[in-house]
């Protein structure tokens, strides 16, 4: 016998309603394939005891004392994630109908003088270039490629704009992170100020912990000054994606990629001289994309200070919308960097923003309401899920 | 030790011990950190888990602050050793701000018989253990993946009624764990009571192993052997494995126990590896086969259980089993005190009696005071601020170190517990119609306090209130040992700390309106249906009397 399950025939004790433990996590989201590797469980957990196991998923690593933090900040558990999106500012019923949401100003961007490596406009490297040199923040937290994996992202704090440099471009799995706010290694004066450039979940599990102080163990969620959602309609499994189906499917040499891209419904692959080496539709990778992300109604981040993205502006530009006043005090560092104009094409916008919710609202298995209470109890949860292709687990799956 | 168990990967930690023996972690407090400070400790992979072995914990401040278990085999204590604590506390135990309500310099009873105590600096630690060892104490295995502090009944070779004084066996099983290599890697804690009163004071239910006072046909004194006990977020009765032992075979059986979980514990998931999970997997039966094959003693069929009753506390004036001598059981509500009244505990001790015993209900006794010294015992200044005629909530309270100190504990506890027991005290002491209402509190699901076996047990929460998060508890109802031995029910979640003193108002006024005769708290909880409990604390609401349990 194994697994937590041993618990139950120990005795017939009631537990306390509403009582959620880290393995309720794991039986909801994490063993049904719904993790979206966001990281914001292992910074929501006020005794650390949430880490990160080899295979890229929260695990835990101490004591679960019972708290329930993990479960009510986790974006497909407990956090309804678009109800953080009021946390910007935002009116909810707006921000569910077709549109940008909030936005205090919008622009097709680029910069004036090229960055090697960046991936579309390079308007997120050169804001946080501009911000370290301003002194305005102390680090930003970024991805950058794993030493051991190749084209595998990994969580990275870039605290010079060498650094920055160094990180330029996007991948395409998650990189838990939330689950880095320790910002442990990483030597930085004593109240730090941090960027974070994430998936608008982790965006959303930052706001959303911002929005309910407590006690986050040795996350420094309190540092997290600026935020940067990079628009995003689904991420992959490093291994599904770029293993199975690049490496060994298609016969890509992934120590020959140069970039990866996914623009205009399409995967890009290019070779390190910028010779395309593999184009192919995005929809055939799907089977590689994290399941949780379907549910997800947030490709436009709304939660954020300022959300970056290819769509809606030329090839080599991006689109940039600020949406609160920290976006905008940001911004202003950055300005006289880019070249700016109005937003090319601001139905692309709301195009892919309409497909995203359509597959949300079809994947989902609650109720879709901004306005509606952040917290979402897990007999709730229970209830909207049981019986669907969603389900909690009932096996017990031992990942120790 | 052999590690037998099939198809495991040893977790993070059993790496660790096997790296390096746990237990050298002591000459490397006195050869290194103490004096390279704890940069030192940080530079060791593994080095923190390893202090455990020598009583120390980090606190949650973080740096050089230290939490420092002192071990108190059977809760015994010479007036000179409880004197050289006391002084400890004062000495090191000094935090940068004083607790609001404590003050600074105090130390904690703990629910083990134990002594912690806080702030304590890496570099102090040599000079704490000089003093504690030159008056035969220690701090090894205090803590860790080993033997902790033997339980015993408090106050054994006291008590008029009991079998036999069980603490020389728990003397004998203290001394062969203590510093023994072989015993000290267990894949996790391994507690151990011994008694032998027949009011079940060490809490057999609730250890690994539980020795229980016990005769055969022939009139043989010794133990009834149960395994299996716990609380922590798997909570499990221990298991009665068939098994009688004499006090001489005590400590054979204890180390036959301790190799079978050495042997075959899970060291792969440090949630589910608890003695009792392995006595769960096993089956009684099974898990007696496997000792069988362990342990150089034949394994006799239990003798007759001579246990009675859960008595739970010694607070008061007792006559001991010597005509003309009595111990005073003083209340310690939370088990806290300063350092100093702790060292004038020591002191009256040495005046006016034998020696000091601590209690599992985090309390403190004085023993072998003739009686013609007691009215001059109770008027001391210390016997009024700790009485041992206190209201019956303060009486019952416990409290872990809750999240001042603890890096687990979700809530504080100390002050909360204390200040609840003391309002339903003024509210309802005179008519709540018990001795004592134990209200336990513990910070976390880790259950340090106890509280399943509590009439209410608290479990430290996190809980919403409109836009905040904010401290609070679960509530549990009606737990109790001894011959009704039960846990509680978790009857209400996530209640904010700040509502709870009206939601046991309500619970209590209830109580006293539907009480049968001279029915206990726990017996009417278990009686009344835990929905309407619920909706008493919850005030939502008229309540009304349920005829039988129900989920």
């Amino acid at each position: 016998m194994a697994g937590f399950d041993i618990r139950e025939l120990m005795n017939d004790i009631e537990e306390a309603p509403g009582k959620v433990w880290f393995w309720d996590l794991e039986k909801a989201v994490i063993d049904p394939g719904r993790c979206v590797q966001c990281g914001a469980c292992v910074a929501a957990c006020p005794s650390d005891s949430i880490g990160i196991a080899e295979d890229d998923l929260p695990k835990l690593v101490k004591m679960c004392t019972g708290c329930s933090l993990c479960w009510d900040f986790c974006p497909r558990g407990g956090m309804r994630h678009e109800a953080t999106w009021k946390l910007t500012g935002n009116n909810g019923a707006a921000a569910a109908a077709n549109g940008l949401g909030r936005v205090h100003e919008s622009y097709t961007a680029r910069v004036k003088e090229d960055i090697p490596g960046v991936q579309d406009g390079g308007v997120v490297s050169a804001l946080l270039i501009a911000l370290l040199e301003a002194g305005e923040i102390d680090g930003a937290l970024v991805a950058r490629e794993s030493a051991e994996e190749p084209w595998k992202g990994e969580a990275f704090l870039a605290r010079t704009p060498e650094e920055v440099r160094e990180a330029a471009g996007s991948f395409y799995n998650q990189t838990l992170a939330l689950g880095h706010l320790d910002l442990e290694g990483y030597e930085l004066p004593p109240n730090p100020r941090i960027a974070v450039v994430g998936t608008p979940c982790e965006v959303e599990g930052i706001k959303a912990m911002q929005a309910r102080p407590w006690k986050w163990g040795s996350s420094r969620v309190d540092a997290v000054v600026l935020t940067v959602a990079l628009l995003c309609t689904k991420s992959f499994n490093y291994e599904k994606l770029m293993l199975e189906e690049l490496r060994d499917r298609r016969g890509v040499d992934l120590e020959e990629v140069g970039r990866v891209d996914v623009i205009r419904g399409k995967l890009i692959v290019q070779d390190r001289g910028g010779e395309t080496i593999l184009e192919e539709p995005i929809k055939d990778f799907h089977g590689a994309a994290l399941k949780g992300c379907d549910e997800c109604a947030d490709f436009l981040g709304h939660a954020a200070d300022i959300s970056v993205g290819s769509v809606g502006s030329a090839d080599g530009y991006s689109s940039v919308l600020i949406r609160t006043e920290e976006g905008l005090a940001a911004f202003e560092h950055v300005k006289d960097r880019l070249e700016l104009r109005p937003l090319d094409k601001p139905k692309s916008l709301y195009k892919l923003d309409a497909l995203d919710k359509k597959v949300a609202l079809k994947s989902l298995k609650r109720p879709f309401d901004p306005d509606a209470p952040l917290f979402i109890d897990y007999e709730d949860h229970l209830e909207s899920y049981a019986g669907t292709d969603r389900a909690p687990v009932d096996h017990e799956a031992v990942r120790y | 030790m052999r590690f037998l168990r099939e198809g495991q990967r040893l977790n993070q930690v059993e790496k660790w011990k096997l790296e390096r023996h746990p237990l050298d972690v002591r000459e490397a407090v006195l050869e290194v950190y103490s004096r390279e400070g704890v940069e030192a400790i940080e530079r060791v992979p593994g080095e923190h888990e390893r202090l455990k072995w020598v009583g120390i914990y980090p606190q949650n401040q973080g740096g050089n602050n230290f939490m420092q278990r002192i071990k108190v085999p059977g809760g015994r204590l010479t007036p000179e050793q409880a004197q050289v604590i006391g002084r400890i506390a004062r000495d090191f135990a000094r935090g940068p701000e004083p607790n609001p309500h404590f003050g600074n310099n105090f130390l904690d009873i703990t629910t083990r018989q134990d002594i912690q105590m806080h702030w304590i600096q890496i570099e102090e630690v040599p000079e704490i253990w000089r003093r504690l060892e030159e008056v035969g104490m220690t701090t090894v295995q205090a803590c860790g993946d080993s033997a902790r502090n033997v339980l015993c009944c408090p106050v054994s070779g006291l008590d008029r009624e009991e079998a036999f004084d069980a603490y020389p066996a728990a003397q004998a099983i203290t001394a062969y764990f203590v510093g023994n290599r072989e015993y000290a890697n267990l894949p996790r804690k391994f507690k151990m009571s011994v008694t032998g009163c027949l009011e079940d004071c060490a809490q057999a239910e609730i250890n690994d192993i539980g020795m229980l006072p016990a005769r055969l046909p022939d009139g043989t004194l010794g133990f009834n052997v149960r395994v299996g006990g716990g609380l922590g977020d798997g909570p499990r009765m221990a298991s009665d494995i068939d098994v009688f032992v004499l006090p001489e075979e005590a400590v054979e059986i204890a180390r036959g126990i301790a190799q079978l979980y050495g042997e075959l514990g899970n060291r792969e998931n440090r949630w589910i590896n608890r003695l009792r999970y392995l006595v769960q997997e096993l089956g009684p039966e099974g898990f007696r086969e496997e000792l069988e094959k362990r342990v150089g003693i034949p394994l006799r069929p239990a003798g007759e259980d001579l246990t009675r009753r859960y008595r739970g506390d010694h607070v008061g004036v007792h006559a001991q089993k010597e005509d003309g001598l009595y111990y005073v059981g003083l209340n310690v509500p939370v088990g806290r005190m300063s350092g100093e009244q702790f060292e004038e505990a020591g002191r009256l001790a040495g005046e006016y009696g034998r020696d000091i015993r601590l209690a599992t209900d985090q309390n403190l006794i004085i023993t072998g005071v003739p009686e013609e010294r007691l009215d001059e015992l109770l008027a001391e200044p210390l016997l009024r601020r700790y009485s041992p005629d206190p209201g019956p909530f303060e009486r019952g309270v416990v409290a872990c170190t809750g999240s001042e100190f603890c890096r687990f504990a979700i809530v504080e506890t100390k002050i909360r517990a204390l200040e609840w027991a003391r309002e339903m005290d003024r509210r309802f002491g005179d008519e709540i119609g018990q001795e004592a209402v134990r209200m336990h509190f513990s910070g976390c699901s880790a259950s340090c306090a106890q509280p399943q076996i509590a009439d209410v047990g608290f479990r430290g929460e996190t809980a919403k209130k409109g836009d905040r998060i904010v401290e609070g508890v679960d509530i549990g109802l009606g737990g109790s040992l001894g011959r009704d031995a039960a846990f509680i029910d978790w009857v209400e979640g996530s209640r904010p700390a700040e509502d709870v003193p009206e939601a046991l108002a309500r619970i209590f006024e209830r109580f006293k309106r539907e009480r049968r005769g001279d029915e206990r708290f726990h017996e009417w909880a278990r009686r009344v249906r835990n929905a309407e409990l619920r909706d008493t604390l919850r005030g939502t609401s008229v309540p009304v009397v349920g005829v039988q349990k129900g989920k």
